[in-house]
């Protein structure tokens, strides 16, 4: 299209620049939420009563999938140090070191491991797929599939003491930690249209928010919004930290 | 708003699912053999009972996965989901 606006008819006036794009974060890329850093660092609020929001860019993130030809589930350990082994419940997470692996469906789950590990996660994988692929044809023969899907969606963390409150006027997931504890895990739609993988932080009080790259600012405005009267500081509770 | 039971995750609200329409529907073995009748009505014709009624339903914001539901069209109660390739559950009355 170009660059030009038509105001009138037969006027034509030179559409305003774009703005700078924003000097970009670490490994050379730039983070759906890089814009808004600020924004989340000055509205939270730390301490006992208090709750924080910050993006997590860049998480190496693995989609894998992985069946018997019978259609039984077929779980696995993935062979990092230390290894790391599929969660077979529904809604549950297993933890490595600093990597994770997340139930997405009866045959698949996110792997999540640190940000610029892409190689390495990816070869792990592609040994697992090898290891257990066995004769085609066979029952027991194990399909395996896995694609690297990083930049699909970036994440949010939300924290302290408040983060269910904040998450529980967006989002229908009972988040009580009977019902959600430090190993769950919930895809959902949150504030109505974005969907969202919602993962139980190792940090009690903590939630990991996995959003597509083009709901990011969507999500970031609800969660804000939500927010706004726990960072304004609350009169039930003594804020000594205040 | 219903809650739909998805097998894999649990009570989830409606509008976290697809609905997919009355289950356990089987692809004509031979579809060149049908009339143009029968073809439309493979397409087309389905039940639209007052009562009990197995649908598919596709949980589209959460596992993505397809499943059954028994479900009163009146009252809305769901007496259970069931796994594709399972047959209907009998109510117990
Ligand atoms: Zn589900």
């Amino acid at each position: 299209m170009a660059d030009t606006v038509a105001t009138l008819p037969g006027a034509l006036t030179r559409a305003a620049p774009p703005p700078e794009p924003p000097a970009a974060g670490p490994h050379g890329r730039h983070s759906p939420l890089q814009h808004r850093a600020d924004e989340l660092a000055r509205a939270g609020r730390p301490g006992r009563s208090g709750v924080e929001l910050r993006e997590v860019p860049f998480l190496t993130q693995f989609n894998l999938r992985r069946r018997q030809r019978s259609g039984h589930n077929a779980a696995a350990t993935l062979g990092f140090t230390p290894p790391l082994a599929l969660p077979r419940t529904p809604g549950t997470v297993r933890r490595s070191g600093d990597r994770m692996a997340v139930w997405l469906g009866p045959d698949e789950w996110l792997i999540v491991t640190p940000p610029g590990t892409a190689a390495e996660t990816g070869n792990t994988l592609r040994a697992v797929a090898e290891a257990s692929a066995g004769p085609d044809g066979e029952a027991d023969t194990v399909y395996t599939a896995y694609t690297e899907v990083s930049a699909h969606s970036t994440t949010l963390r939300i924290s302290g003491a408040r983060a269910r409150d904040v998450l529980r006027k967006v989002c229908p997931i009972d988040l009580h930690p009977r019902a959600f504890g430090g190993d769950a895990c919930a895809q959902t739609l949150l504030a109505r249209g974005a969907r969202v993988l919602l993962v139980a932080d190792r940090e009690p009080d903590g939630f990991l928010l996995f959003v597509r790259a083009s709901f990011a600012d969507y999500v970031t405005d609800w969660l804000l919004d939500s927010m706004a009267e726990y960072a304004a500081g609350d009169s039930p509770f003594k804020n000594e930290e205040r | 708003m219903q809650l739909i039971p998805c097998p894999w995750c649990g009570d989830r609200d409606e509008v976290e699912f697809h609905y997919g329409g009355q289950a356990h529907l089987v692809h004509p073995a031979d579809p060149d053999a049908l009339s143009d009748e029968e073809w439309a009505g493979y397409l087309f014709l389905r039940d639209n009972p007052a009562g009990w009624f197995a649908e598919r339903w596709s949980h589209a914001a959460g596992c993505r996965r397809w499943f059954n539901v028994l479900r009163h069209t009146v009252t809305h109660e769901v007496y259970g989901a069931y796994l594709p390739g399972e047959p209907v559950p009998v109510i117990a009355s």
